[in-house]
């Protein structure tokens, strides 16, 4: 009874995931496409599991690159936020350089990015660190600039000194919007890792994703790309839940 | 008022800011040949031999993107009506919009060239970047009509059609215009990212094909262009707004 309900409540909130590979399966079966380009569900996960490790590999160094990147540059878009918070003459000048960089693919800038830092592992971190980077600066700094009302006006008045109040009002203050850009930079790092890698061929899934495509080992691709999309889904999910605690929890 | 024309102004000075920096850093060659002035690119993208290169890939990608953008929109919109009218549906509707959203698009982008081949993967991938950011503000949208209006909708007898007819799309316009300028830039992405993937034209075949020839200038030309044309959709998109805020609101 409550595995059914368990059942339940899963294919309530993934019934499209579920469709899908069952339009898979049958536009397979069906025969309307060749099935040398376009495998079933089935053989892909039997290929996945067939030889496990040959894709886990590359999976943990694009996540390895992801995440340090993620970490760096959400790091760096905080404590700039901070800098404009504690020095309103910079956030002043800032304000505007982001509002503008926000609105530039960035990823198309990658190659661009890539040719400047030279190919290698570092210039992939280094991109991931600058994608993840500009939506925590400007997420952390808006942030940082709607505090609660009077809250600011209140800690001067009792005679908090900016550090204080940096300390107890700001950093509380913060955290939805650190949550929520974690949340947006953890997507656009694993793809602008993969973007990397594929255009620079550093040790990772989408460098063998790459391999793959150029000897039309299609079945490789397949099996790549749906691990990719399992491990998105994954890393969205994580984040989306990360962002409801806190949200629950500081504001 | 005062509030558009200072964003107005800081939009300016930002983008000031920032290209005064390249032009300087360009022209002292901080990053030695890899960083080109802003002056050579845009002497570049205007020069005799690019100019053939360049121009025809941005019609490329502005049609792709376009594309992508009417059937990422379309299906969007149709998504968020469902969403509207099946009550029992709605939580498995938001959260697969949501996981559609989170795939990568180039962790897809392979599988859609053998699928549905090279030329028609940008026009997939600027539909499936356009679709999340519409679907939410669709969503939005449709639900913006006022509760007054929706009920007098209802004594009158008016059917649930009738009643989307008349009132839930005219007061949704403003919301579906927002949910273009949102997905505007995002169908440019979309489709500079599939080019990447062997399609025949377009500024992402551009930019790939004169980072492998080491093309420096011409590569800042194209990813320039990439960066304009995302800005003009989302500008045209903001017109448009604008131009019928009077009509719907």
């Amino acid at each position: 009874m409550n595995l059914g309900s368990l059942a339940l409540g899963v294919l309530r909130r993934w019934w499209v995931v579920a469709l899908v590979v069952v339009l898979w399966e049958v536009v397979v079966v069906a025969g309307r496409v060749n099935s040398v380009i376009v495998p079933g569900p089935a053989p892909v996960v039997g290929e996945f599991f067939s030889q496990p490790i040959f894709y886990l590999a590359p999976l943990g160094d694009t996540l390895a690159t992801a995440a340090v990147g993620l970490v760096c540059g959400v790091c760096a878009g905080y404590a700039m936020a901070a800098c404009g918070w504690y020095l309103p003459l910079l956030g002043g000048l800032l304000t505007p350089l982001a509002l503008v960089l926000r609105s530039m693919p960035f990823v198309t800038l990658v190659p661009v990015l890539a040719l400047v830092l030279g190919y290698g592992t570092t210039s992939a971190l280094v991109i991931c660190s600058v994608v993840c980077f500009f939506p925590t600066y400007v997420l952390v700094s808006t942030g940082m600039r709607t505090l609660p009302g009077g809250a600011e006006a209140l800690f001067e008045v009792a005679g908090a000194s900016r550090r204080v109040a940096f300390r107890r009002l700001v950093i509380p203050a913060s955290l939805p919007s650190l949550a929520t850009s974690i949340r947006i930079s953890a997507a656009t790092s694993i793809l602008a890792a993969l973007v990397a890698e594929y255009l620079m061929g550093t040790p990772g899934l989408a460098s063998l994703l790459y391999v793959a495509l150029d000897d039309l080992l299609v079945i490789k691709v397949w099996t790549i790309c749906l691990v990719v999309v399992v491990v998105a889904i994954a890393v969205f999910v994580a984040t989306t839940r990360l962002e409801e605690f806190v949200r629950t929890r500081w504001q | 008022m005062s509030t558009r024309v200072s964003m107005a102004l800081q939009y300016a000075l930002g983008t000031a800011l920032l290209l005064g920096l390249w032009q300087m850093l360009g022209a002292t060659a901080a990053f030695g040949q890899t960083l080109p002035s802003l002056s050579s690119v845009l002497a570049t993208i205007g020069s005799a031999t690019e100019r053939p290169i360049l121009a025809p890939a941005v019609g490329a990608t502005a049609l792709s993107a376009l594309a992508g953008l009417a059937i990422g929109g379309g299906c969007a919109v149709v998504a968020a009506a469902l969403r509207y009218s099946l009550q029992f549906a709605r939580e498995g509707i938001d959260r697969s919009a949501a996981t559609v959203h989170s795939i990568p698009g180039i962790g897809i982008a392979p599988v859609l060239t053998l699928a549905l081949g090279r030329a028609t993967t940008p026009i997939a991938l600027a539909a499936l970047a356009t679709f999340f950011p519409v679907y939410i503000t669709a969503s939005a949208a449709l639900g913006a009509a006022q509760s007054t209006h929706q009920d007098l909708f209802s004594v009158l007898g008016a059917s649930r059609l009738q009643r989307l007819r008349r009132l839930q799309i005219p007061a949704a316009v403003p919301g579906l215009l927002d949910a273009l300028r949102l997905g505007a830039p995002g169908a440019v992405l979309g489709a500079v990212l599939g080019e990447w993937f062997g399609a025949p034209r377009g500024l992402g075949l551009v930019i790939i094909s004169s980072a492998q020839n080491y093309q420096i200038v011409q590569m800042w030309a194209a990813s320039l262009l990439t960066t304009l044309l995302s800005v003009l959709a989302f500008a045209v998109a903001s017109a448009l707004q604008f131009a019928t805020r009077r009509r719907f609101r």
